[in-house]
Order: structure tokens, then sequence, then C-alpha cells
């Protein structure tokens, strides 16, 4: 599956690929604008802070540029590759950060100022998000890839390396697990 | 087994709302006999298409591409020595007279490339960075080019000169060389000095010019303190770096004409905005011309290939008196986010 680009021209992956494969930072910088945000909002749910999110998405890029000439199987897609550098970089990073605080990017005080109904739709917004980044890895690739990407089934086959049938398997689970999570606060907060 | 089936009878049901060819109440009526536990599933799948989407903050977008593309070492050979020969070298012969001894080779360097012949030196020093041996004739090579060009041509080679530096300093903090640091900030105060009498040469003679070269060098230099904050936040347990990045961004600021927080191209504090996903940022591509390393004519967030999903009165049954709530996707209050009522932190972007 072959993406084309949609910012600006109508280069495919594969072309640019070849291009920064031997050394063309322009070709690269069209990749990274390809992909920047999908790597980013992929990137955010795993550890919940824009700061850091948006260092990784730029490092996940440059690893991506070093590891290009080296790589000893062409790289056919771009996406799948780049979703996996993310994800083991997000994985160092998480080793290397074990206690990432998920409070630190409360709701503003000021909001409480706000409408009501706009607070609560903003709090249960941020309490979604935080259920998603407590998911189990799996659980949380698949859903941000599948309904925050808005991935198909087969791509996010492919990026995860996965049958379609465990893909749907495990979308199955991380949807249940959300529902309990979220049952399990509201619960709590009643 | 159970789960099994219904994990495709959840499948076929999300393809078919995702592909608009099914409502949830259709699926919901369609597989009547999971009815309660596809229900509950299903709305937590609204309730995530409901979350606004997360970009990253407009003041990162601005340079994202400039910045990636300048920090992007050369894939041809390595240009710095690997560390632990720079220390044998460091240790062996330069160890008590290091500037004297770098003056030397930067001097031998200049010669091998400028008179033999040989551009490899000069090639090779493209990338090293404050306190490698070529460095001296990068900066060498920076001045000759400069000595070479008009007044409105330094201009644009010291934008260029001074986001060198810049990233060189990125890269310095990112090999934790912070004792280098201060080369680098210093090389950047200097080239920021020389911009400023340029531009005041070249105001005084030329006034037709005088505008366009103010606002040009206003939005480079914004820019600029921009990538030099975030530097700061990098280096937060470093006092002395923020020290020093703090004076380079007040000379900066003065050199727009602008104290902190005066004027100058908008800010994003990552607040609410009417900035949608996809649209072109006027300053970037304005950066982005400048640096001649783009030609899109789209903003950096375009989501390619996934297209932009529209819900459209998929989800119903958690709609009970919305009356609009069908038009903008799953639930109540769904489709309008344009960044209010994210609940999402710093989100400054709209929802899809």
């Amino acid at each position: 599956m072959e993406t084309v680009n949609a910012i600006g021209n109508d280069i495919p992956d594969s072309e640019l690929i070849a291009q920064a494969v031997i050394g063309d930072k322009a070709a690269f910088g069209s990749l990274y604008e390809r992909y920047l945000e999908q790597i980013y909002r992929y990137i955010y749910y795993r550890v919940y802070n824009h700061q850091e999110a948006e260092d990784l998405t730029e490092t996940v890029f440059l690893k991506a540029w070093e590891a290009l000439p080296k790589s000893k199987k062409k790289v056919k897609n771009f996406r799948a590759w780049i979703y996996r550098i993310a994800h083991n970089l997000v994985i160092d990073y998480m080793r290397a950060t074990p206690h990432v605080s998920l409070e630190q990017e409360k709701v503003p005080e000021e909001d409480v100022l706000e409408l009501d109904g706009l607070v609560e739709k903003k709090q249960e917004n941020q309490r979604l998000a935080l259920a998603i980044t407590q998911l189990e890895t799996p659980s949380q690739q698949v859903i941000v890839l599948r309904f925050i990407n808005q991935l198909s089934h087969a791509e996010t086959a492919e990026i995860l390396e996965l049958k379609e049938g465990h893909v749907r398997v495990l979308q199955y689970r991380a949807l249940q697990r959300l529902r309990e999570l979220l049952t399990k606060e509201s619960i709590n907060d009643g | 087994m159970m789960d099994e089936k219904l994990t495709d009878i959840l499948a076929k049901c999300l393809d078919a709302i995702e592909n608009e060819e099914a409502t949830v109440e259709e699926c919901l009526i369609r597989y009547s006999e999971h009815r309660d536990e596809l229900d509950e599933l299903l709305e937590t799948f609204c309730m995530i298409q409901e979350i606004p989407t997360v970009s990253p903050s407009q003041k990162f977008n601005l340079i994202a591409r400039t910045r990636l593309e300048n920090r992007l070492p050369s894939h041809q050979s390595h240009v710095t020595f690997p560390k632990p020969f720079r220390h044998i070298i460091q240790r062996t012969f330069i160890r008590y007279q290091r500037r004297f001894s770098m003056k030397w080779l930067v001097s031998l360097a200049m010669v091998a490339a400028l008179f033999v012949g040989g551009t490899g030196v000069a090639y090779a020093s493209a990338d090293a960075l404050p306190g490698d041996m070529l460095y001296g004739v990068k900066s060498s090579i920076q001045n000759i080019q400069l000595a070479l060009s008009g007044d409105e041509g330094d201009i644009n080679l010291l934008l260029g000169f001074m986001n060198k530096h810049l990233n060189e300093v990125g890269e310095l903090i990112d090999q934790g060389r912070f004792g280098d640091v201060d080369e680098g900030i210093g090389m950047y105060q200097h080239k920021l000095a020389q911009l400023l009498q340029t531009r005041e040469r070249v105001s005084n003679e030329d006034a037709h010019a005088e505008e366009a070269i103010t606002q040009r060098v206003q939005q480079e230099l914004h820019t600029q303190t921009q990538l030099m904050q975030q530097l700061q936040e990098r280096v937060k347990d470093q006092l002395h770096v923020q020290q020093k990045l703090q004076e380079t961004i007040r000379l900066a600021e003065n050199g727009t004409g602008h104290g902190p927080g005066e004027g100058g191209p908008p800010e994003e504090s990552g607040g609410p905005s009417g900035a949608g996903p996809g649209e072109p940022q006027g300053e970037q591509e304005q950066n982005q011309n400048q640096t001649g390393q783009s030609e899109d004519p789209k903003g950096p967030n375009e989501d390619p290939g996934n297209g932009e999903p529209e819900m459209e009165g998929e989800c119903g049954p958690w709609e009970e008196g919305e009356g609009e709530a069908g038009e903008g996707g799953c639930g109540p209050g769904g489709g309008e986010d344009g960044g209010d009522g994210s609940g999402m932190p710093g989100n400054g972007h709209g929802g899809r």
C-alpha cells in the first residue's frame, strides 16, 4: 500500500525514501511533514505530555534518518517502519522515566469558571484520554491507531505486524477494558 | 468462543459505522442477540471519536521541518572525530594549549582547503560543532563567505549562520557537551551583532529595502527566540546554559525592536485557537521559503491517507435530547470542537 503525499505534491513515499537514503534532507522533510501529526498523536497517548511528545516525535525522525542508509532491508513501508521506531523509542523513554506524572497536565484552574457543561465535557475527554494511557501497550496501540489515527484494521495489522484477526481481538479487549476503567472511575467519583 | 464471535461482529459494526454504511442503532438491531455488550463497546468507541484531535503546538509546527532538516546530520562521512579519538588527541597533544593548538590545526586545515585545492577538509568541517577541531575551519569559511557577499547577501548569510549556531547548540546539549555550549552561543551573539550592524547600514543606504529587511529580520529573530526558549526547556538542570540562553534571547528581542512580550509575530500558547489542523501557516511558509527547504503549499498538519472521518449521525443512541448532535459525530455536542472543550492539555487545535 503506497501512501501518496498529500502535502503539496504527489510524490509517493517510496520515491522520497529513495531520495532520503542518498542524503536528500528536503525529501526527508516532506516525509516528516506527512507523518508528523500521526506519530505525535501515537506518542502523545503513550506519554500524555505535549512537550515530551513533541521532543520524542522529532527524535523518532532523527533516528529514522540515521537508520535509513543502514537499513539492511529496503524500507518498503515507511509508515509501518516509522511507527515501529516510535514504539521502540517510547518503550525506552518509559523505561528511563518510569513514573511519568499523569497529573501534570490537568485542566487549568480557570476552566472551573467556564460553563458547567463545557468543563464537564473537558473532564470527560480528559478522563478518557487518561484511561487510554492506562491500557496495556497492545491495547493502547490499537486504540490510538484505529480510533485516534483512523487507520483501518488492515493498516493497523501491518504496522503492528499482526494478523487482522489478532487486531480485531485486541480491539475488542481494548474497548472492553476502557469501558471497565471508565466505569470504575465514575463509581469512584460518585 | 463467544468473545471470538463478538470480536468479528464488533469489527464489522465498526467498519460499517466508519464507512457510513450503518449507524450504531442499525448495528444493534442487526446483531440484537449481542445488543447489550455491543451497545457498551460502541458507546466507548463513540466517546473516543469525540476526543478532539491532539496536535503539536503551533509553535512547534511553525519551525518543525526547518529545525529537523537543520538537525539532520549528513549521510556521508562522519565529520567529527569520535569521542574516544578526540579525547586521546586532547590528552596527548593539546591538553594545556588547546586554543593555541587549535589555531595551528585550523590554519593547516585552511591551507589544505584553500591552497592545496582539496575541498575535503572544508567539506568535513561542515558538521563540526564548537569544541571540535574542525570548527575553526567552518567558522573561517563562514567569514570568507561573508567577506565575498554584499550587504543584503550578508543579512541572508548571517541569518542562516545564526540558525546553524542554534542548531549546533542544540546538538551540543543533546550530546551533553555543556562546556562547549558557551562557544556556540558566543558565535550566535557575534553574528547577531554583525546582523544588526549590517541591517542598520542597509537601512540608512536604502530606504526602500528597509521595511522588507526589518520585517524579515524580525521574523527570523522571533523564530530563533522560540528555538532558544525550547533549548532552555531542555537544559533545566544547567543553570549556566539557561542564563546564557536567556541573555541571548534578550539580545535577540532587542534586535527585533520589541522587548519581551511586545509585538512580533503572534505567539501561540497552546490554548484554544481557530487554527485547524489543515490550515496553512503563513509564517511557516515564509520561514521555509527563506531557507529554500520547502515548496509545499500546504501546512504540515495534513493527515494524508486517512482522510477526515465524517461520523455524521452514526451514533444515535447517545444523542438523546441533542437535536444537532447527529450531524457532528458520536454523542452529544460532538463535531464542533475547535479546540474548546477538548479537555486535552495544551491542545490548541481543532477537532477533526
